[in-house]
């Protein structure tokens, strides 16, 4: 690899609220936007490239809303860009303007990307009943929840793990994430929950509970991504792009089922294989040792233990057992979630880029209330479609 | 930085009627075609970038069902939007940063039932823009009206051109808005369309490849975009990428092929119409343009491939010119060369 070291010298994100009323979408975006500017003490004009990390429409209800971007950022005669994999979309849109930066075609890229989801006259899941296929799996009826709450029966399932301990451990892992999102100003949801005020919330899709999901959110998020010779220039802490990669995995979830199969519906194939690729590129032979924080995309509590599988933190099957040895607590080895995550605020536009701000956060010491001590390396992914897409990036502060 | 060619490409209709092939499948054989065409498989493939429209599709998330037939499977996908040239650019930029050795770019343009220019027509700002009827065609039409003021022509000028780009529906004057006509517009005829950009191998090198969008209002945007693009590769490679042998772009009505010929410098506005129906600029279209095979949406990426198989007919340097986004607010220029 030839590659330019990339680097984040800026973030900025809008408060994560239920709605907005005050603003709209390109309102998030610029607000998102001038905060990261600011924090990277740079200007539009120096901005050459724009990514827009904009998810599906029906969400904000606006079509091809990158046509709009350009007047809203005074963009006029740059480059911009607008990337689309669904919840993924913030890990592909800053993984674009790594490979613009790295080919040596961009010197100061601009990710931005908002959503407004709870403005909505129609439920988030309702909407994205739509990304299934219409005739075989849309009916059932599937969403996301749907969806999430067969893979963590799956998980149990292969792993032989009883209802009720993965009811409780996901109850403690939901429990500890709110605890993290309360030491966030940026999340929606602050307030902490108990593991039993989590048993006890309502049931959504068996075994999936209200407090073990993400909840609908408006919000927007930014970073300003620099070449290294632009990097010199500005005084600001850098967080560096040493690795990244994405994989994609099939789209029916009836394709990842069976006894001897690597690909199960109760695993995170894509998210493994892309963590692995990232890793030979930053030179993490030892994830569990060499990373100091991770920022994962968990919409569901049920989704910790197999994501730390994947991440290679866990041995297969132990991601729940590790989790009760406190492991991936605020002081535990490899902190998960600090900011309290996708748990805490799910724009689905930006969810995987606010997981990318988040660890240049860290590794830029600039976390506030949740920086974790000594953070140097960081680990960040996103996921999209019927647990489909995954990207992984690691970042690591200046004196790596 | 590693040099980025064209090792293959495809271009797939999908056929109507009963024999109409389902859009995953059609887009699966394209992107079939183009590896075998580049003489790889798919273990060769190290990424995906899609290019596709969800709203013309009428899928929430489009790369969803299209990620794995187009070749995606384990592999580093995206997927852009604004444009499927624009998709090749970042492929460009993948391949020659060390990121992948060979990506496949996919797009294509559902020929769903459902009438187009429905499917676009919540792309408008809903609160000041829509209510207006700010429609992307009506924008497209506002700035022909534009473009036709400021060279003191009206659109009656360009009937002769019309006749000759779609000979049998000239006379279909179905007003969409004024002065766009249903026969001044290319029809699209539904296709799916792959290339695959590889460092080694190329069938044709990518010289250079350059985009850039300007505002969705028709009147705020620039005067000569295009000639903006062309002086940043010169800058940058030495040469006007006009200057090459063979020039295709994305005429989706008559007068974008004239507007583009015009910021190419191949002739006076007033002149360019007349030139093309005597035959007077051959180097323009040899392919016959998008009133000959229309892939719609991903009509970006066939204009590469028609430039392609020219530098692979013998061609020293083709260039294609795509315009995209709400009234052409986006252009973009790929440069192909024989390679070396």
């Amino acid at each position: 690899m030839s590659l330019i070291r990339p680097g984040v010298v800026g973030v900025g994100m809008t408060p994560m609220r239920t709605r907005r009323p005050d603003t709209d979408l390109f309102g998030l975006i610029r607000d998102a936007s001038v905060a990261a500017l600011v924090d990277a003490d740079v200007s539009m004009a120096d901005v050459d490239l724009v990514v827009l990390s904009q998810g599906p429409d029906a969400l904000y209800g606006i079509g091809h809303p990158e046509q709009e971007l350009v007047d809203v950022l005074a963009a006029r005669g740059k480059r911009v860009v607008r990337v689309q994999t669904g919840g993924a979309t913030g890990t592909s849109a800053v993984q674009m303007a790594w490979w613009a930066i790295a080919a040596g075609e961009s010197q100061c890229a601009l990710v931005v990307g908002a959503d407004k989801m709870g403005d909505s006259q129609q439920s988030a899941q309702y909407v994205l009943n739509l990304i299934w296929d219409p005739a075989y799996e849309a009916g059932l009826p599937l969403n996301t929840i749907s969806m999430s709450a067969l893979q963590a029966q799956r998980y149990l399932h292969r792993h032989g793990i009883g209802l009720r301990r993965g009811e409780e451990a996901w109850a403690r892992v939901a429990s500890r994430l709110r605890n993290n999102g309360a030491l966030n100003p940026a999340a929606q949801l602050r307030k902490p929950v108990t593991p039993d005020e989590v048993l006890s919330s309502p049931l959504l899709f068996a075994p999936i509970r209200r407090d073990m999901a993400c909840p609908q959110t408006s919000g927007g998020a930014a970073v300003v991504m620099v070449s290294a010779e632009r990097a010199a220039t500005i005084a600001r802490p850098v967080a560096w792009i040493d690795g990244f990669a994405a994989r994609s995995n099939t789209y029916f979830l009836g394709d990842k089922m069976g006894a001897a199969d690597d690909n199960d519906h109760g695993s995170f194939l894509e998210l493994s294989r892309a963590a692995a690729a990232a890793y030979a590129q930053a030179g993490i032979t030892d994830p569990a040792r060499q990373i100091d924080v991770a920022e994962p995309y968990i919409p569901f509590a049920t989704m910790e233990p197999i994501a730390v599988e994947a991440l290679g933190f866990s041995e297969p099957g132990q991601g729940i057992a590790d989790a009760e040895k406190g492991r991936f607590d605020r002081g535990g080895e490899i902190p998960v979630c600090p900011s309290g995550g996708v748990l805490c605020a799910a724009p689905i536009s930006v969810s995987a880029l606010v997981r990318f701000a988040e660890g240049a956060l860290q590794v830029r010491g600039r976390a506030g209330d949740h920086q974790v001590d000594r953070c140097r390396t960081a680990v960040v992914t996103g996921a999209g479609g019927s647990i489909q897409f995954a990207g992984v990036a690691v970042l690591r502060g200046e004196d790596s | 930085m590693t040099v980025v060619g064209l090792a293959g490409w495809a271009v797939a209709a999908f056929g109507s009627g009963p024999e109409r092939l389902d859009v995953p499948i059609g887009v699966h054989l394209a992107a079939r075609a183009a590896v075998n065409h580049a003489g790889l498989s798919r273990a060769d493939i190290t990424g995906v970038v899609l290019a596709g429209s969800d709203a013309l599709d009428g899928r929430l998330i489009s790369s969803m069902p299209m990620a794995g037939p187009a070749g995606g499977y384990l592999r580093d996908e995206t997927k852009v939007v604004d444009d499927p040239s624009v998709a090749l650019a970042s492929a460009v930029w993948r391949v020659s940063s060390g990121a992948d050795r060979a990506v496949l770019v996919v797009s294509w343009h559902s020929p769903a039932e459902s009438d187009p220019l429905n499917a676009v027509s919540n792309d408008p700002e809903p609160v000041f823009s829509r209510t207006v009827g700010a429609h992307p065609l009506a924008a497209e039409a506002l700035a022909a009206t534009r473009w036709l003021h400021a060279h003191g022509l009206s659109a009656d000028r360009f009937d002769s051109l019309t006749a000759f780009l779609a000979p049998d529906n000239a006379d279909d004057d179905r007003l969409w808005f004024t002065p766009l006509r249903a026969a001044h517009v290319a029809p699209v005829d539904g296709a799916a369309v792959a290339v695959l950009v590889s460092a080694d191998g190329a069938r044709a090198e990518i010289k250079a490849v350059d985009f850039a969008t300007d505002s969705a209002l028709p009147l705020e945007q620039h005067p000569d975009p295009v000639g903006r693009l062309r002086q940043r590769i010169l800058a940058r490679t030495g040469s006007d990428p006009a200057h090459a042998e063979v020039i295709e772009t994305t005429d989706r009505t008559v007068f974008r092929l004239v507007m583009a010929a015009n910021a190419l410098g191949l002739g006076q506005p007033s002149e360019v119409a007349d030139a093309v129906i005597k035959g007077g600029l051959p180097h323009l279209q040899p392919s016959g343009g998008l009133f000959r095979r229309n892939a719609g949406y991903a009509a970006g990426l066939e204009r590469i491939v028609c430039a392609a198989e020219a530098v692979e007919r013998g061609a020293l340097s083709a260039l294609a010119h795509c315009s995209y986004g709400r009234a052409g607010q986006g252009h973009s220029l790929t440069v192909l060369a024989a390679p070396k």
